[in-house]
């Protein structure tokens, strides 16, 4: 075990930044001092992140690369509690999994920040929005860097308050308040999941830790070394194990908290109205870091996974069908926010399909190109938006590239990316989840997994679609004529939006944002180029985009450069899946690998270096080069029907039901909210206004406000009515003593 | 007969060290008295004395945690952790409220010196239900509180709702004591004794089984109302709303934690489960079964209730009672305990959560009654309508409360929860661990009305003026110490509840 | 012949409901309290019965500590009563309905 107590430093240099700008930031009124202290905050926990991933002037190696399988540097800071055999530590550990996740976070984290500085210029709020983006810092690390399920808990709350706190962050817009409040409280449902998963574990394993550790010279077994130690078998795979009590229901609980942080079926609609908020955030927050809290969360918990093959069945399915259906929506957006939205809620189920056969480590693999990629993304739509005079709608843009040619050609390299151009971040990542699920069969815990092969269709065709919805974006933003002063678009939006209004129950936040930006730019207007402030992180995403997905390179595309194993990326996590429940032949495989690739750091220098394969037989390789090729072709031919339709006829008008999203606001309104509401407000249900929460969670407050009318019925004022209430009450209790009486007696 | 009786009384082992803590409180309860007969006029003295009578207690009881002998006054007076941490409790509710209540005896122009003496008289009734080891102490101690607390809540004699908070109070006090003493005559005439720890080795073994439950459901009744758990909860939302603010504050923090303290202590440890005995075990299995029942109704009825309240003073009521549930859920996992020292922790457990209730809830109410104004006019939700950026420490400050007591993590209010839900999660039944899961499932629910209260101070807009309320200099200790604490407690648990559990815990920690 | 102690538990349990009863069938303030107090009493009985069944004055000891408490409530309950009375005029609870819901 190693300890060091700078990793404190990660979490709380950020808290400090945050204490500065919240209580010293509104006396400076000084945007310099402002940014300055939180983006040294940031800083200083990227290089203190970096420092002790890769060992650079620590006395001990770094966590990422340390030569033993998988020693977490740990930092005990103090005993938040201990009763019994329950103990939940204030303490922190970085091991492969969180050192990779910190270290992305940190960086992009340090980008979006500097970025943010340009884009939030002028603002009133200033201070206050990087005070909140400082404690996003403080809260997201902690999740991460946590060592046992509750601290983890901790930051998890946290991110979602932060995530609160900035989305509602133009707090006079009405949109951004309901934006918020439905972040909030569908937050709140996936966080009852998550508790209650964390209960359960305890009550299972009688320990929350994720390491083995010793504090005060006591010693502390993790959750997955007893899980190792006493599961021997695997959950059966039926749906009774759903309700179990073991493993499974475990794993199905913490699956629902990461459909509510991580936006999945069926709690994604947050995520889309979440773009309410200032686009450093959405890059940061709803599109780098906190969406994929949900990701960390099952990797981590893959020891309970691997060994309940229903609960990853179950996530499979579900980012299967994310994937797609958000990838089809994306397709209809105009606002260019909202493409990169729904673009990510897809990009989030990619990666659920990942672990849900098995792949843990291509998941996380594919969490940090998408960092990379989609940040790049976020903030070259915050660019454009920037130098648009705060215009979101494409329908008036156009010939931008004319006009800001870093932010096009950064936002150039970030498509190419996210559409699975080879070379770039997004092909090896997506390849590989791709490649995985076709094989899912050799990865999946139970044996064969049921229905790999649709899986696979469904990535593909969502491959297709994300291939065709981003060049659509990037056309409509970048070629054709120059719309901004159009009349013909405007009036065009405008015809539409009446034809929205038509609809009785169309949902009211998109009429509500449409509204907001049918704003006329004046006649002289000019798009420029945004700050060098606002440029550089571009670059550097743009870089990491480029060659971000480098360290993760599968053997099968290697060796056709005739370099050897350079998957960097897979053989660092390796320790931290879990050896569980995995088929022969794979375990073999990577018990050579294991042996082979104990300094890799060294090795991949030297490049080629391994002879023996043996999980890679020629067929295998063949296999996957075969599909990688056919991916190459899919996003290719995405990339040309995109450009042939929309290079054409930029305004085409695309599928009412998708422009709609699939009407989904409206099924939750309509079948959900509005029978809940009728019999509630019909009934018994009066005067009850506060206007609180949209969505199906409104359904759910109409009830249960029902039934409150129902209980306050009792309350009526009278004492009698009172008195008579405790006796009937005091009959009730008497009465079943006095049956266990009878049970005695007789 | 009479001389075999003499024979037996015997000279009780007085020591006045084991209850020096409550003598203190209750001689300056008696000198606020005396020196407000003489000095009606004062405004200070009597607050003063009275803080200095706490500070002295709280300094008697800690230099006694954990010294003095296990019982004493002939076995009616327990020094055990229960006693010593929900003592603390109650110092700590009185202490703060004292200071809560100069700005609002200011203004409504009460006789200050009475109000201090209730006060002192009510917090030393709580102190001895806790400290009670025999019945005839702790229905000493709640009835000294009762009669206290009655008065208080129509401190303002010519207010309305006062009179009426005052009179319910008083009507359903006295009716539900009535079945708590009913419960006690069967409990002696079953158990031939009316000391706990009698009673606790005569459960098994008892003359007339059937009393003994019947006793038992009395005592539940009786304890029930005063903690204000479903079916007897009716009166607390409207004595809560009746009567003056930092009365209300007093009542949902001292008097429900003394009545836990007492409800803990008789059944808990006065009817625990005795191997091979037919008739414990059925009093054992119902009471527990019972109270699971109740915890579940308790909170899900407090919190739909608060959903829809438009008082905010009605809505922390329901809270209050909804809180109860939860820290039922603590009670129930200690009197399924396994070992004595499971026990122990849970019962530290549940005096933890009530100290943390009680510091989000006095903060909270502090709060309430600074903005409440002359006559507890401003208490409704729209009083409340955007004054974030109007009065920001305030607004912040109760945001703040509000989240505690909505149990996000790092404030006392989460801690709380987890300490009281852990050991009846551990215990393993069906039931249970279905209680726990309704009570995540409420606090799920809660975030409604607590976050209501947020958003209407920071994203509503103001149509009536606002006067920001001064912030004495009182009300700003108090809440700078609420503050703190609700950090504190949400931090560093650790430390109190290793003083709760009475024993360091390092040597009580096993690994499963 | 002396009651048996079943008698004595009889009518206090008898006494005990009339109190419980009365309390909601009064409308009186006053007649509530009285019924309150009938339940005390019913309780004493009881208390009387089993000290004197088991031979232990600790019930006897009990009975005094009520009837004294009770003396103590009843000053407090008349005080809160004639409170009531001088701001509405009236001794009907049902009058005491302003806070509900």
């Amino acid at each position: 075990m190693t300890e060091n107590n700078f990793l404190s430093l990660i979490i709380f240099a950020p808290l400090v930044g945050a204490a500065i700008n919240g209580f010293l930031g509104k006396r400076m009124k000084n945007e310099l001092f402002s940014g300055v202290v939180a983006c040294t905050a940031v800083g200083v926990a990227c290089v203190v992140a970096f420092m002790i991933a890769f060992g650079i002037g620590t006395p001990h190696a770094g966590a990422l690369t340390a030569a033993s399988e998988g020693k977490p540097v740990l930092d005990h800071i103090w005993t938040w509690i201990q009763v019994g055999g329950f103990r939940a530590d204030f303490g922190l550990g970085m091991d492969r999994l969180s050192g990779i996740y910190v270290c992305f976070i940190t960086f992009v984290g340090l980008l979006i920040h500097i970025f943010a500085t340009g884009y939030m210029h002028g603002d009133s709020g200033f201070y206050r929005f990087f005070a909140y983006l400082n404690l996003f810092m403080f809260s997201m690390l902690t999740l991460i860097l946590a060592d046992n399920y509750l601290l983890m808990f901790v930051g998890w709350e946290g991110v979602g308050l932060c995530s609160y706190l900035l989305i509602g962050y133009y707090i006079k817009k009405d949109e951004a308040r309901k934006a918020a409040k439905k972040a909030f409280v569908m937050n709140r449902i996936g966080d009852w999941g998550v508790l209650m998963g964390i209960f359960l574990t305890y009550s299972l394993t009688g320990s929350i830790s994720f390491f083995d550790k010793t504090v005060d010279g006591e010693k502390v077994q993790s959750v997955f070394s007893w899980i190792s130690q006493n599961v021997m078998t695997a959950d059966p795979f039926t749906w009774g194990a759903i309700i179990g009590g073991g493993l499974t229901s475990i794993g199905v609980l913490m699956f629902i908290g990461a459909c509510g942080k991580s936006a999945q079926i069926p709690l994604f609609t947050w995520l889309p109205d979440a773009m309410a908020g200032p686009t450093p955030v959405s890059a940061l927050i709803h599109a780098a870091t906190m969406v994929t809290a949900g990701v960390y969360l099952v990797v981590r918990s893959n020891a309970i996974y691997q060994l309940s093959p229903t609960a990853m069945w179950i996530i499979a399915i579900v980012g299967a069908a994310t994937a797609i259906f958000a990838a089809s929506i994306g397709l209809a957006q105009n606002d260019i926010k909202k493409v990169l939205a729904y673009s990510t809620v897809s990009q989030l189920g990619y990666m659920f399909l990942a672990c849900g056969v098995g792949a843990f480590t291509v998941a996380i693999f594919h969490v940090m190109t998408h960092a990379f990629f989609k940040a790049l993304l976020f903030l070259g739509s915050g660019s454009v938006i920037h130098g648009m005079h705060h215009e979101q709608d494409m329908r008036k843009m156009g010939n931008l590239r004319k006009y800001m040619p870093i932010t096009f050609a950064t936002m150039f390299t970030g498509w190419l990316a996210i559409a699975g151009i080879p070379i770039f971040a997004g092909f090896f990542s997506k390849d590989e989840i791709l490649y995985k699920t076709f094989a899912a069969d050799s990865y999946f815990p139970a044996g064969a997994f049921p229905g790999n092969e649709i899986l696979w269709g469904i990535a593909v065709v969502t491959a297709l679609l994300t291939a065709v919805y981003m060049t659509r974006m990037m056309v409509m933003t970048f070629w054709g004529t120059e719309r901004f002063h159009d009349e013909e678009a405007d009036v065009h939006a405008y015809m539409e939006h009446g034809h929205d209004d038509q609809d009785a129950h169309a949902d009211d936040h998109s009429d509500e944002d449409e509204e907001e930006h049918h704003h006329h730019l004046p006649h002289d207007f000019k798009p420029h180029e945004s700050p060098w402030v606002m440029t550089v992180p571009l670059i550097v995403l743009a870089f990491l985009s480029t060659v971000g997905g480098l360290v993760g390179v599968p053997y099968a595309m290697s060796s056709l450069v005739g370099a050897g194993d350079v998957n960097v990326f897979e053989h660092t996590l390796e320790p931290v899946i879990a050896k569980v429940g995995k088929n022969e032949a794979h375990s073999e495989h990577s018990t050579t690998e294991k042996k082979e690739v104990k300094h890799f750091f060294a090795e991949t220098k030297g490049a080629a270096t391994s002879e023996d394969h043996g999980g890679h037989s020629p067929e295998v390789i063949f296999k996957e080069r075969m599909l990688a090729v056919f991916s190459v072709v899919i996003a290719l031919l995405g990339i040309g029907i995109g450009w042939f339709i929309f290079q054409k006829d930029p305004l085409r008008k695309m599928p009412k039901i998708l422009e709609d999203k699939w009407r989904i606001d409206e099924l939750y309104n309509g079948y959900i909210v509005d029978p809940l509401t009728k019999v509630s407000r019909e009934g018994l249900w009066k005067g009850f206004d506060v206007g609180f929460i949209d969505g199906i969670v409104n359904g759910i407050g109409h009830l249960v406000a029902a039934l409150g009318g129902v209980v306050r019925g009792i309350q009526v004022g009278f004492v009698r009515s009172y008195a008579a209430f405790i006796l009937f009450g005091a009959l009730v209790v008497i009465g079943y003593f006095i049956y266990y009486g009878f049970k005695l007696i007789g | 007969m009479n001389t075999i009786l003499l024979q037996n009384l015997v000279t009780p082992n007085v020591s006045l060290q084991a209850v020096l803590p409550e003598m203190i409180v209750a001689f300056t309860g008696i000198i606020v008295m005396i020196y407000d007969s003489f000095m009606p006029k004062q405004r200070m003295v009597t607050g003063a004395l009275s803080l200095i009578g706490l500070a002295a207690s709280a300094f008697a009881l800690f230099s006694m945690w954990g010294e003095a002998p296990a019982s004493s006054w002939n076995g009616m007076i327990a020094n055990d952790g229960l006693r010593m941490s929900f003592t603390l409790v109650f110092l700590f509710v009185s202490a703060m409220t004292i200071l809560i209540s100069t700005v609002w005896t200011e203004r409504e122009n009460v006789p200050i010196g009475e109000y201090h003496a209730l006060l002192l008289f009510a917090t030393f009734g709580m102190m001895f239900m806790a400290a009670g080891n025999d019945m005839v102490i702790i229905f000493l101690g709640l009835e000294t509180l009762s009669i206290a607390t009655y008065v208080m809540a129509g401190l303002r004699k010519s207010d309305l709702k006062s009179n009426e908070s005052a009179m319910k109070y008083f009507i359903l006090g006295s009716f539900a004591s009535a079945f708590l003493l009913y419960g006690m005559a069967l409990i002696y005439g079953a158990t031939a004794s009316t000391n706990i720890t009698q009673i606790a080795s005569m459960v098994g073994k008892a003359n007339f089984p059937a009393l003994l439950l019947i006793g038992g459901a009395m005592l539940i009744i009786g304890f029930g109302f005063k903690v204000a758990t479903v079916p007897f909860h009716v009166w607390t939302p409207d004595v809560y709303e009746g009567a003056p603010t930092p009365v209300t504050g007093f009542m949902a923090a001292g008097p429900k934690a003394s009545a836990f303290a007492s409800f803990l202590r008789v059944f808990v440890i006065g009817f625990p489960l005795v191997s091979g005995a037919q008739a414990s075990a059925f009093l054992h299995e119902s009471w527990v079964t019972a109270l699971t029942v109740m915890a579940i109704l308790t909170m899900t009825v407090g919190n739909i209730s608060a959903i829809v309240q438009n008082n905010v003073k009605r809505m922390l009521a329901y809270s209050s009672i909804s809180h109860a549930g939860y820290a039922m859920v603590g009670f129930i996992g200690a009197g399924v305990a396994k070992t004595m020292q499971d026990r122990d922790e849970a019962i530290a457990a549940v005096a933890f959560y009530m100290l943390t209730y009680a510091v989000t809830n006095l903060g909270a109410f502090a709060i309430v009654t600074l903005i409440a104004q002359k006559n507890d006019r401003r208490t409704e939700f729209d009083d409340y309508n955007g004054i974030g950026f109007k009065s920001p420490v305030l607004a912040f400050s109760l945001s703040l409360f509000m989240l505690s007591l909505l149990g996000l993590p790092l404030t006392a209010g989460f801690m709380g929860k987890v300490l009281v839900f852990r050991p009846a999660l551990e215990a393993g039944s069906t039931l249970l661990t279905v209680m726990v899961v309704i009570a995540v499932v409420n606090t799920a629910i809660s975030a409604y009305y607590y976050l209501r209260l947020i958003v209407v101070m920071f994203f509503r807009e103001r149509t009536t003026s606002w006067l920001e309320p001064k912030v004495s200099g009182a009300l700003a200790a108090v809440l700078i110490i609420t503050i703190l604490g609700v950090f504190y407690f949400g931090i560093f648990s650790d430390n109190v509840i290793e003083k709760f559990s009475g024993k360091p815990s390092v040597q009580s920690a096993q690994i499963k | 012949m002396e009651p048996s102690l079943g008698s004595y538990l009889a009518l206090s349990g008898i006494l005990f409901t009339i109190g419980a009863v009365g309390v909601i069938y009064k409308r009186n303030a006053i007649g509530m309290f009285m019924c309150i107090e009938l339940m005390l009493n019913a309780v004493n009985l009881t208390f009387v019965a089993f000290s004197r069944y088991y031979g232990d004055v600790t019930g006897q000891l009990f009975v005094f500590m009520v009837m004294s408490v009770a003396a103590a409530e009843a000053a407090v309950g008349l005080g809160i009563i004639i409170a009531f009375f001088r701001n509405r005029v009236s001794v009907d609870v049902d009058d005491a309905s302003i806070l509900k819901n």
